[in-house]
């Protein structure tokens, strides 16, 4: 019995001691939310989105956060590679986040690139439409929810009471374990996408991309704001970026900003 | 009555149609030279389609009559697609010379034409002085020779129809041919071709004060499209003259035909003609889109009432003279529920001088969707006014449009009034609105999946899921030994009050051998079938032991000895003999029992 204690006091402590870290943070960043709100509602979009940058800037990260800054640049004028850029990062952190993803494909109509991207084959398509149902945080307490329906089905099944209710609960058991291994796989992959940082969008007006970091290679292409590159290296001031449709070059870090 | 009302019609029309070929008929026209000099003879004509009759002129204005008048009739045929028209001219011709320079107006002359009181038009004859004729063997031809390009104005403003002649005026020169015309292009403007003559006839005209045969070569129409001072590119001309200089010969006879000419080609070109192009004022409406000249419009619905998803449409016609030629389509504003379609473009209108003259109309065709009254709002046009020099804004009237209940899709009746289902339609598109509540940490980066906190619960589960296997083995195991014990000792109980039984038996004492059997029985039951006491009846012992695969006959043996002991005990009966055979049933049915587990 003491042991339950214990870890009940242990896991409440790693719960509560970053609540307590961010409480004065929390207060600030509340009065400048509504300030960014009124803003936006006034139609002061610039000073709107230096608002919610500010509550950036405390080390506050959030999708509804993203998903207003991304608001407020989207309502400037040649602003439209930071508006993607910041509802990218909000549907990172949030893949479930249903108003930043319209908005992002309402932000994406405006973009002048069309990039033909290799269509995946339809199974990681579905899979991943599945995925970014939940975020995931989300992913990881449904799998704790099913891990704990497995185990009582697995009492159930060794200590039923009648033989049918046994093979019943046998199979559920199997059948909520797939599910919960689904979830925290699901789990993970949305988290580490989360933290990854190998994807960026142009935020220039429009950049050219090279053969080989250096001013003086030959132009390959050129890309314009708001189109969405994989990062796969980085050499100096260059990073080497890769579009959907497979095409490589290097272009200035200045041009692109990792979402 | 109705045909009563066709036979009027009938006559009418006849009638209307007499009137008409009459009025064709009687017209009286004068022709004459424009201008002539000093003493020249030269011919007036009164020409009529039709017998002359009653002709009577009072003077010639101060003109000399020399000799006249003379009659004469021409006619002639024409057959056109086995269509003959036959025509004839009557003419009255005059002689007349003009004693002085100044201009000479011959008066309205009168005559009856096919039975019709006809006047001609007083006519205006100018008289210029009879130059001197160039004589001598030098070339004749310069200035008696000029190429001009004429405009009707030389300022306008931008947009405003502007008409331009070139002409060829000769005098005292023989042409012999023409050739090679380059007319200008006309850089800067819009231009329409408004005449181009395929010979050139020479009529009289005077310029600068003298006679000069003078022909038309091109007539057009400008819309400058440009500002500034514009310099129109020359045009030239190409002309092969008859000089009548004398061939310097020694030949006799060549000096006796001297009537020889020779022939001399030089080229003509019109002198500088500027344009001065004024930008328009800039106090220009917002409906202005360069309609330049004096407009009219009128807005017309091809239908008043029409019925919902039946196409019609909005008739705007622009009428009057100017830049018509373009003109575009003015904007209006359609109901949402309207579903417009490309607007059509008609044009009715003729080249003149001032312009474009008739009508454009656009057509907008239309259908709406749902049946209710609609107002469009009023259709704006603005023109800039070249007589008045400013602008105008011309507002149509609101146009009210009946859409009535169509035919096709069913309605729907909401609280006494029709209504009819339709999609919701996308009018614009935007983006969703911000967040306003302040939601910190909704989606942030800490991920639960990577914190220790996810394995800890995970790991609590699991144990949890152990202990709880562990403990509810343990206590079911020790359960099952108690059942286990109970079930073993069960015949063991049972034989132990059968006995006591059978001593009651012996002492024939029924009651207490009943409760004995009774207890037996029951105790032995709730032993074996694990079940309490208390719980026990009839019907709980039949379904378990039919449950566990008892025969039926063997548990109707059962059910029939609990009776007999639950019915003995309150009212014994019978005799040793039935004691002995009940004590021998209870014995055969626990063994028997014994043997289903």
């Amino acid at each position: 019995m003491r042991k339950v204690y214990f870890l009940t006091i242990v896991v409440a402590s790693v719960f509560l001691i970053p609540m307590n870290l961010l409480a004065d943070q929390v207060s600030d960043a509340d009065s400048l939310w509504n300030q960014g709100v009124e803003l936006y509602n006034a139609g002061e979009w610039s000073a709107a989105a230096d608002a919610f940058l500010e509550i950036e800037s405390l080390g506050i990260e959030s999708a509804g956060l993203y998903y207003n800054i991304g608001n407020c640049y989207f309502r400037q004028e040649n602003a439209l590679g930071k508006a993607i850029l910041y509802y990218e990062r909000s549907l990172k952190l949030d893949p479930s986040f249903e108003d930043a993803r319209f908005n992002l494909s309402m932000a994406q109509t405006a973009t002048l690139d069309s990039i033909e991207s290799v269509p995946p084959f339809i199974l990681v398509t579905w899979l991943h439409g599945l995925m970014d149902c939940l975020n995931s945080n989300s992913w990881a307490v449904l799998s704790l929810i099913l891990f704990v329906l497995t185990a009582v089905l697995l009492l159930l099944f060794r200590f039923g009471f009648s033989l049918s209710l046994r093979k019943v609960s046998f199979f559920a058991s199997l059948i909520t374990l797939i599910f919960a291994l689904i979830s925290f796989g699901f789990s993970v992959a949305s988290g580490r996408d989360a933290q990854s940082h190998d994807e960026a969008v142009v935020t220039a007006r429009d950049c050219s991309v090279k053969s080989a970091p250096s001013q003086m290679e030959k132009t390959l292409f050129i890309l314009h704001e708001g189109t969405k590159v994989s990062v796969l290296d980085n050499v100096g001031q260059w990073e080497r970026v890769k579009l959907g449709d497979g095409r490589e070059g290097w272009v200035m870090t200045d041009y692109i900003e990792t979402i | 009555m109705s045909k009563l009302l066709i036979r009027r019609v009938v006559v009418l029309l006849t009638a209307l149609f007499l009137y008409v070929s009459l009025f064709a008929q009687g017209t009286l026209s004068i022709e004459a030279p424009k201008a002539v000099t000093a003493g020249e003879d030269f011919q007036v004509y009164f020409k009529a389609d039709g017998k002359i009759s009653d002709f009577h002129i009072e003077s010639f204005g101060g003109l000399e009559k020399i000799f006249g008048p003379t009659t004469s009739v021409s006619s002639s045929t024409q057959i056109i697609n086995g269509k003959r028209t036959e025509s004839s001219t009557y003419s009255y011709v005059y002689l007349l010379q003009a004693p002085n320079v100044g201009k000479y107006t011959i008066p309205s002359a009168t005559a009856t034409v096919a039975g019709k009181k006809c006047r001609t038009e007083p006519f205006v004859i100018e008289v210029v002085a009879n130059a001197t004729p160039q004589s001598g063997d030098s070339n004749v031809y310069s200035g008696d020779i000029r190429l001009l390009l004429t405009l009707d104005k030389y300022k306008v403003i931008k947009g405003e129809p502007v008409s331009a002649t070139l002409k060829l005026y000769v005098r005292n020169v023989q042409l012999s041919g023409v050739e090679d015309i380059r007319l200008p292009k006309f850089e800067g403007f819009w231009k329409e071709e408004t005449q181009r003559p395929q010979r050139l006839t020479f009529e009289r005209e005077v310029l600068d004060g003298q006679v000069y045969d003078c022909a038309l070569i091109a007539g057009y129409l400008l819309f400058p499209q440009n500002t500034g001072e514009i310099e129109i590119d020359p045009a030239q001309i190409k002309l092969t003259l008859l000089t009548n200089e004398r061939r310097k010969s020694n030949n006799p006879i060549d000096m006796f035909f001297n009537n020889a000419y020779n022939q001399v080609s030089k080229r003509f070109t019109t002198p500088k003609v500027t344009l001065e192009v004024d930008e328009l004022p800039s106090n220009a409406p917002s409906s202005f889109a360069g309609a330049v000249g004096q407009m009219r419009i009128s807005v017309t619905a091809a239908k008043d009432s029409v019925k919902a998803h039946e196409a019609t449409s909005l008739v705007v016609t622009v009428s009057g003279n100017g830049n018509l030629n373009m003109i575009d389509a003015p904007k209006i504003v359609f109901p949402s529920d309207f579903e417009v379609y490309d607007t059509r473009k008609n044009d009715d209108m003729k080249v003149t001088d001032l312009g474009y003259r008739g009508s454009r109309s656009f057509e907008y065709p239309f259908v709406p969707r749902s049946q209710g009254e609609y107002t469009i709002a009023p259709v704006v046009f603005s023109y800039y006014d070249t007589q008045s020099r400013k602008y105008r804004e011309l507002v149509s009237d609101p146009i009210t449009i009946k859409v009535m209940a169509s035919d096709e899709s069913e309605p729907v009746v909401v609280g006494g009034n029709l209504h009819y289902k339709k999609d919701v339609k996308n009018i614009g598109e935007d983006i969703r609105y911000i967040k306003t509540k302040a939601s910190l940490n909704a989606g942030s980066k800490a991920m639960l999946v990577f914190s220790p906190i996810y394995y800890i619960v995970l790991t609590l589960i699991i144990l949890l899921f152990l202990f709880l296997r562990i403990y509810i083995g343990k206590r079911i195991k020790l359960s099952d030994n108690q059942l286990y014990m109970r079930n073993k000792k069960a015949l063991k109980v049972a034989k132990d009050r059968l006995r006591r039984g059978e001593h009651f038996m012996k002492e024939n004492n029924a009651p207490a051998f009943y409760e004995e059997i009774h207890k037996a029985v029951y105790g032995y039951l709730s032993d074996k079938l694990m079940v309490g006491l208390s719980v026990m009846n009839r019907e709980s012992i039949e379904s378990a032991l039919v449950g566990k695969g008892v025969p039926g006959e063997l548990v109707n043996d059962l059910l029939e000895l609990i009776d007999r002991c639950e019915y003995a005990r309150y009212a014994p009966a019978g005799g040793s003999e039935t004691l002995i055979s009940d004590y021998e049933n209870a014995v055969r049915i626990i063994s028997n029992l014994e043997s289903y587990k």
